[in-house]
This record gives C-alpha cells, structure tokens and sequence, in this order.
C-alpha cells in the first residue's frame, strides 16, 4: 500500500509537468531581483554608512562648552536628582578660572551607561543647558569598566578659534 | 504660669504671657512665614514678610514684635495679608540673584521655600538687579578663616548680627552704608574670627554666610540620612547631628558631610562651636586604623584578629605574670563609659580591687579664646568623659578643670618598674597629650610591651607591638557624661572602617581571652549592666537612653537647615512648598487665591 500510494504521486506530477512548475517561479522571482536593481536602494552599508537620525532623537548625553572654550556645567546637580534611573553622579568643586566662568564646577561627572534609560530629564532639568541628549547611538564596549562615561567622554570638542580667558593669559 | 487667650484665624489658642504672636502661631501650628526671627536671639521686625491682620488695630502688624494681648483676634490669611505679604515677598527677591543651582543653601533655603509659598507667581521688576562688585566693594567674598560672604545673596535680616552680638558677645557684623546700599560687612573687610562662626550658616536665612567647609560639597537632597549624635570633643556635649551624603547605588558610600548643632535648651542651645562643627575629616581620614597589626621585627604588620589575640593575650600574661600591678593602662577620656565599665571590671579581675591604681586617664585642655561677653562658652577640657571617668571611680582628680598627671605612669616606665602599658585612645590625634616618651621608652626597651587601641595611626601607635582598631564617637553607641554630669548618648552615624570592633567589645574579648566572665553581647548589654551596679545615679537609667538611626527624610524639605528643621518638624508637617498649593488657600475659592500683579506704569 505505501509503495502503490509512492507510484501514485510521483505518477501524477510528472503528468503536469514538474519542470515547468520549478523554472516558472525562478524567473519570477529573478524578474523582481532585476527590477529592484534599477531602483534606487534603500539600505545603506552600516558601519561605514549611517542614516541621519531624527531630530529628537536621544542618544549618548553630551557636555557643553560655552563660545570661550570653558564647560557650561556648574554641578547644580539637578540632572542627578531628575534622573528617575539613578545613573548621574557628580562632585562639585571650587573653580579657579581655568574651568568655567563661575565659581563651581563638576570635578566628576560620571553617566552610568546601563542606567541611563534615555529619557531626557537631565536635559530638561539642567538650568544652564550644559547637558544636551546628542546623536551618538553606537554604545558598545568591550569592557565593564567602559560602562561609566566620565566628563572625558561627554564633553564636546572645544569650538576652533576658542581661546579660554585664563588659559590665554598663561 | 500666666497665660493669655487670643484668637488666631478663628482658633481659640493659649500661651503663656509674654509671647509675641508669631510664638503663638508657631506654638498651635499655624504658619507663619519669618526671616529676621530666630527663637536663640532677639527679635528685630526686619524682615517685614510676618505681617498678619489684627482686629482693632489700623494697620497690618509684625506678628514677631507683637506681644499677645489677652481677646486679640488674629487673621494670618486674610486676602488683604496675603496680598501684602506677596508685596514683601516681591521686594525680597529684587535683588536676590536667583543663583540657586550654584549656591549650597538651594534646596534647603528658607527664602526659597517662602516664596514658593507666599510670593507672587512673577516679579515685575525689569531693571538689572544690584550687584556689589563695584569699586573696592566685591559681592562674594571672603568672610574670615571659615566662612564665605555673598553680598548679593543678603535680604539684610541682620540674624547675624544679633548672634554675634548677643550670644558671641563681640559685635564683629554690622550694617554699612544705608537704604539700597546697605551691606553687611566688618571692619576693614577682615571677616569673622571667632568660635562661633558656624552658626551664622545655621541662622542664615539665605546663602549669604555659608562655611569654606560645606562650600560646593552636597546638596540637601544627596543628605538623606541625619543622625541625632553627639559632640565629643570637649566636655560641653553638645547635641549634634551628622550628616549623611549618599551616592547612587553603582557609586557606592556614605560619607559624613556636615556636622550641625541641634536643639537642646540644657546644654547648648541652638548653637555649636567650630571646633565640633569643623573636626570631623579625622573619622573618614587616611590614617584611620582599619586593620589589627602585630610587631615582627621592626615593622607593623596588618593580621586578622584571631591571630591577634593569642600573642596579645600570652605577652599580657608574661608580663603580668612576676607582678600584675606591672601592668599599666592609659586610658584616654575620650573612651566612653561602655569602655571604661568594661575596662574597670577587667582591671579589677586581674589585679584585685586596687586594680583602677593601674589605670591612668588622660586628656588635654587648651585654651578656647572667646570674648568675655560670649553666651555661648566652649570649656577647657577637650575630652568628653572625664565625670564618666570619675563617677566610675577611676582617679582622675576633682572636678575637669584640672590636668592629668602623667608624671608617675612615666618615671615608672622610664624607670623600668612597668612592664606592660595598655593604651586605649578613641580619640582624635594628640588626645592623650604628650605622650612621645612612649615610644623612645618602648624603643629604647625600658618597656617591655606597647599595646595601642586606637582609631588613628600617629607616633604611638607607630612604635607599639599591637596595634588594635577601635571606633570614634560616630561609630558606635556609647554614653559620655558631660561637665554639667549629664548622662548623653551619642548614636552610630556610620559604619566602622574596615575590620575594626568597638572598643568595649575588643577589651570584653580581651578580658574573656584572659578568662573573666564578660556577659555582654553588644553595648546595650554593658550599659544594663552598669546601670543596674550603680542604682540611685544619673547612670541608673543608662539602658534607657535613646540611640537615633539615620532617618531618611519623608520628603527632601524634611532634611532642612537644623535651625530650622523643629520649624519643618513642628510646624510644616505635610506643607510642601509647591507652587500652585498653599495652605494659606486651602479652601478659599480660586478667584480669591489670585493675587493679580498691578502692571507698571500704567496709572488708573
């Protein structure tokens, strides 16, 4: 019985034509392949490629300097008690000049890479917009200890020509 | 007690004759806002924001200057003192910089919460705001070797200058210059030097005064845990408390951050002096003792404490072993009476009941200049239980106004009669006095064993053959008897560094090692124990006393300013200060809560 239902299947296949059904959606399918081919694309090769990211987007926190080149942060400490993970601690410190403008600032400013859920409050919070939520997604790292970000790894590059007061003098 | 009955917003409330009306209002927990009164000092009616509305007088009234009459009706929330209330509020916060997110007293500022409060929603001030950096004058600056001044902070209540005064007794503050120049300042610019200047921080309404100390240190809401401890490092025992900043839980430890005065009318009013307030870096500092050490050869090194323990109970032996009485204590008076009960039985144990002549207590006295007039005096002797010492029979001679005599313990070591010397010092460096001819004495092999219980790492315990961590003031329960012979606790703020015990514990161990009974199992146990030996004194009730625990603010206001923490305590229970909510409104309908701004300039 299971050879005679075998028989019967193969049998009835090859009366329709087995050939024919394999090579009909093969060309279909290349026919599309090619069609794509002269669009144009829509991925683009990551690593090397990146697509803009929307305008609101919330990524990797940075530090702002002001147009002299001096951080903006006075560690008022806001973003760290508006942070609803806990992932902001900071240590304020007396300033000689060399930092910022007035008479406080961060000496540690550490952001807690797991902790930080990428809301935006310290942003909101911050009362002299030091801290923005930048455009940087690419967060991975190969070590735990990396996790931490301290103000070496927020702070932005100072703007060309930017020459701080103190730093000018000497 | 002669009382008086006045009505204050339709409450029948009673006090005692002679009390202004904003003391009566504080007293039935009606709030009332104030800058310039302050419970430990006179009473100006400065400050103007106090204002309420009383029957049958034309015009509205400071409530701090008024003196309750007998049937007086009293209206704090009438709309006319909520309106001009809000005026005064305005005006205090013209030329107030607003600088909150850099300054120390944001978050605990009683200028920001009464205008949260009872100000108005906007300031309709559009002129730039007064500054004081002009010619030879400077808004920020230094305000003698402990404090800061900023000028442009000042709402001019001159609290601090009632306190210097009245309690410091030497009027460095006054008031130059007049009208809008009016600026709080001393003489030629030289600051604040005396005793006392910690307090002007506590009474500081804003954050004009604040200590080089707490500058930029925490905020209010990072100190969530406060504990009601005790000073020890004079014989004053004033009631403190230490303040506790946290961290997030990756960046972990608490740290003592401040130590501030609390409330107690026996002893030290609402005040402290800088020398409490200020020494306190030595608990969490690098030579804090963390690990036991042993002598091998010529250099300490750390062990655990059961390796500890069998040397340093077979050397106590060997030395004691001729002679006991070779066998010499030096106990610092800082050690507490948990300590010195326990030490008292051990002594008694191994050497009899002459075994106290073994022991001999140290301390040091220096002199504290302050004026003459000063309310507020800190005593000579800088340790705290010394009437501890006494009351336990040790010999410490009469009364704490004398030095201790060091001068037989040292002929005989240096005369090699002692054997052994044992000292116990929980104290701050340099507590024991001059000691430096231990250790030449150690050295020099005219003693024979050092032993050093201790919680800081100096000379003597450098030269020492054991070297056992104990615990400071912060970091245990213990009781201290003060000059007055007040029995005191001092509560654990912190945890001990390291692997160090509590010192009662370490000599209990001791004892036990040397095979006396010890049946205590924590400081508790001790102190039931010395209560119950000695019934009939200040020490009977010694296991009743009460050890406070950090308590985490129910809200962050709750952690506030201590001279004004009873204010939240007692008369802002459940009042946040969040805008849009009063109780100065609570059921008034919203049309009448409004307090709309005249616009300027334009005329009716």
């Amino acid at each position: 019985m299971p050879v005679l239902l075998g028989v019967g299947c193969f049998g009835s296949w090859e009366s329709t034509g087995y050939h024919e059904l394999m090579i009909r959606p093969l060309l279909t399918g290349l026919a599309t392949t090619f069609r794509y081919m002269f669009k144009p694309k829509v991925t683009v090769n990551y690593p090397e490629q990146k697509v803009p990211v929307f305008p609101k987007y919330r990524g990797k926190q940075v530090l702002m300097r002001d147009e002299n080149g001096l951080e903006k942060c006075v560690a008022c400490g806001l973003c760290s008690v508006a942070c609803p993970a806990d992932a902001i601690y900071l240590e304020p410190a007396e300033n000689d000049g060399t930092v910022l403008a007035g008479p406080r600032y961060a000496k540690v400013y550490q952001i807690h890479n797991t902790r930080c859920i990428f809301c935006g409050f310290c942003e909101e919070a911050c009362p002299v917009s030091a801290i923005f939520m930048g455009k940087d997604y690419e967060l991975a790292v190969y070590s735990k200890d990396e996790f931490i970000w301290d103000k070496h790894d927020l702070l932005v590059p100072p703007p060309a020509g930017a020459t701080p007061p103190a730093l000018a003098v000497s | 007690m002669e009382t008086v009955t006045l009505t204050i917003d339709g409450r029948q409330v009673t006090v005692a004759k002679g009390r202004t009306l904003l003391q009566a209002a504080i007293e039935a927990g009606i709030s009332v806002p104030y800058y310039c009164y302050h419970p430990g000092i006179s009473i100006d009616g400065s400050c103007r924001v106090c204002i309420v509305k009383i029957e049958k007088m034309p015009k509205l009234q400071t409530s701090c200057s008024t003196v309750c009459a007998d049937g007086m009706v009293v209206h704090t929330r009438d709309a006319e003192v909520i309106a001009a209330r809000a005026g005064v509020f305005e005006f205090l916060l013209v030329n107030h910089p607003l600088d909150c997110p850099v300054c120390d007293k944001g978050g605990e500022c009683p200028l920001q919460d009464f205008s949260y409060t009872f100000g108005p929603a906007e300031s309709r001030m559009d002129f730039p705001r007064r500054v004081f950096d002009g010619e030879g004058v400077k808004g920020d600056v230094d305000f003698g070797p402990t404090l800061m001044l900023n000028r442009q902070r000042c709402i001019l209540c001159t609290r601090c200058v009632r306190f210097m005064k009245e309690v410091e007794g030497d009027a460095q503050i006054g008031i130059v210059d007049r009208g809008y120049g009016s600026e709080i300042a001393t003489f030629e610019e030289r600051g604040v030097h005396s005793l006392l200047s910690g307090n002007l921080m506590d009474i500081c309404p804003v954050g004009a005064i604040l200590t080089r100390d707490y500058r930029f240190k925490s905020r209010p809401w990072d100190n969530p845990g406060v504990v009601d401890t005790m000073c020890t490092l004079c014989s004053k025992g004033c009631s403190t408390s230490a303040w506790l900043k946290a961290r997030p839980e990756w960046a972990k430890g608490t740290q003592l951050i401040r130590m501030t005065p609390r409330f107690n009318p026996e002893v030290n009013n609402y005040w402290m002096c800088d020398i409490g307030r200020f020494t306190y870096h030595w608990v969490e500092g690098d030579t804090r003792l963390r690990r036991p050490m042993v002598r091998r050869g010529s250099a300490l090194e750390p062990a655990a404490w059961h390796d500890v323990e069998p040397p340093l109970r077979g050397r106590l032996q060997e030395a004691g072993s001729t002679d006991p009485s070779s066998v010499r204590f030096l106990v610092s008076a800082h050690a507490s009476t948990e300590e010195l009960f326990v030490l008292k039985q051990l002594v008694r144990g191994l050497l009899g009941s002459d075994g106290l002549s073994a022991v001999t207590i140290a301390w040091t006295r220096s002199n504290k200049p302050q004026s003459a007039a000063a309310k507020f005096k800190v005593p000579a002797t800088d340790a705290p239980n010394v009437n501890g010492a006494r009351d336990l029979g040790y010999r410490v001679g009469p009364g704490t106004d004398g030095l201790p005599d060091l001068l037989p313990l040292r002929d005989a070591v240096e005369a090699g009669r002692v054997k052994a010397v044992y000292v116990l010092d929980p104290g701050p460096d340099g507590s024991l006095g001059d000691v430096s001819w231990l250790g030449p004495a150690r050295r020099s092999g005219a003693l024979g064993l050092l032993v050093v219980q201790g919680v800081v790492m100096n000379e003597l315990a450098a030269a020492a053959d054991f070297v056992l961590p104990g615990a400071t003031y912060v970091e245990k329960d213990a009781i201290y008897t003060n000059d007055q012979g007040r029995v005191q606790a001092a509560s654990r703020a912190i945890g001990l560094p390291g692997e160090a015990r509590e010192d009662w514990d370490i000599l209990a161990s001791l004892a036990r090692s040397l095979g006396l009974a010890m049946p205590y199992e924590s400081s508790h146990d001790v102190r039931r124990a010395l209560a119950a030996s000695m019934p009939g004194t200040a020490y009977a009730q010694a296991d009743t006393l009460v050890f406070t625990r950090p308590v985490p603010a129910r809200n962050w206001l709750q952690a506030s300013n201590p001279s004004e923490r009873w204010k939240w305590d007692f008369l802002y229970q459940d009042l946040p200060p969040v805008k849009g909510y009063s109780v100065q409104t609570e059921g008034m309908p919203p049309e009448a809560v409004f307090i709309p701004l005249k616009p300027v300039g334009v005329r009716s």
